[in-house]
């Protein structure tokens, strides 16, 4: 259940993500890349996780200063501190995703590197001087 | 001639023609009347005229106490123009003064005055149109770009609005749409962000 609940939610944001790309290219837009759409994805994780670290700053002060309940605030904690490594894991995976199509975009690293060498090196001029 | 009357010819059809026929005079009568009254700066040359002349002849008519008179006198009228002065007045022309500048038919603008077409909101349903006319959905898309937009820029081109009015609310619309987007895609990132996050979409 919970499977086919995720692919729905899937097929509907993947859906939504088409038809605006595809409104954005009939008006003469193609800067959505793939790449673009990783890092703003990337973006919305770092600003979502900030916001779960303010969640959590306001909760340790009020475990810490106010009178609550401290069972039910640690739970809340715990839940938070779970999302937060979910997050990271997010952008840890998303960084990967934008490296692996930046490097498909260069092509053969080795090759590059060889040509970026090629480019750099400077060109030696050796002149012997003979003495007569 | 004579005309004898039958005793066994009904009273009720001769009293039909004597009616009918009283009407016919009368309406004769008012129609008459109606060219007298008519404001003489709203009548045409040949109109005026006849109304002239059917007073004088109703004047005659009453200086000479008879009506045989008027009767026989022949029906005669006379085509008189306004008169020709040396200058002429120009109210109105369809040619263009300007050599860089087209004028819209004069006409065509007093219809569309006539009509009460509303620039403003024909305006705001031609920007309308041309957002739809970049929908993702293609039918939508093909009829707003290709009837719809046609012709709403035909008419907006009819009341005077000019070619570079156009591309400026094109170009408004444009960027309008394209911030709207990039909105909408910044959303559905947090949406996708957050479901990742929370434990929704893997």
């Amino acid at each position: 259940m919970a499977r086919n609940k995720k692919k729905a939610q899937s097929t509907i944001l993947n859906e939504i993500k088409n038809q605006l790309l595809l409104q954005a290219e009939r008006w003469d837009n193609y800067g959505y890349s793939p790449i673009k759409i990783e890092e703003m994805l990337k973006d919305q994780c770092d600003k979502i996780k900030g916001d779960l670290l303010a969640e959590k700053n306001n909760l340790e002060y009020e475990l810490n200063y106010l009178g609550t309940d401290k069972r039910e605030v640690l739970i809340k904690i715990e839940r938070l501190e779970s999302y937060l490594k979910k997050a990271n894991k997010a952008m840890e995976k998303h960084d990967r995703t934008i490296r692996r199509m930046v490097d498909k975009l260069i092509g053969d690293i080795k090759a590059v590197n060889r040509a970026k060498g090629l480019i750099d090196s400077k060109s030696q001029i050796s002149v012997m001087l003979g003495v007569n | 001639m004579s005309f004898n009357v039958g005793a066994e010819l009904p009273k009720e059809k001769l009293y039909a023609a004597q009616k009918l026929k009283q009407n016919q005079g009368q309406a004769e009568q008012q129609a008459q009347q109606n060219v007298q009254k008519q404001a003489p700066n709203m009548m045409n040359g040949v109109q005026w005229q006849a109304a002239q002349q059917s007073a004088q002849q109703v004047q005659g008519a009453k200086n000479a106490n008879g009506s045989t008179a008027t009767n026989n006198a022949p029906k005669s009228f006379e085509i008189s123009l306004p008169e020709i002065s040396d200058t002429a007045v120009l109210l109105s022309t369809s040619v263009s003064i300007n050599e860089e500048s087209v004028e819209a038919p004069t006409l065509t603008r007093n219809l569309l005055r006539a009509v009460n077409i509303n620039m403003g909101a024909l305006e705001e349903t031609y920007r309308e149109t041309l957002k739809k006319s970049r929908s993702h959905n293609m039918l939508l898309e093909r009829f707003m770009s290709n009837v719809k937009m046609g012709g709403l820029s035909k008419l907006l081109s009819m009341c005077g609005m000019s070619a570079e009015k156009l591309d400026e609310i094109k170009s408004e619309v444009r960027k309008e749409a394209l911030s709207e987007i990039d909105a909408k895609l910044v959303h559905w990132a947090y949406t996708k962000a957050m479901l990742e996050i929370t434990g929704g979409v893997g």
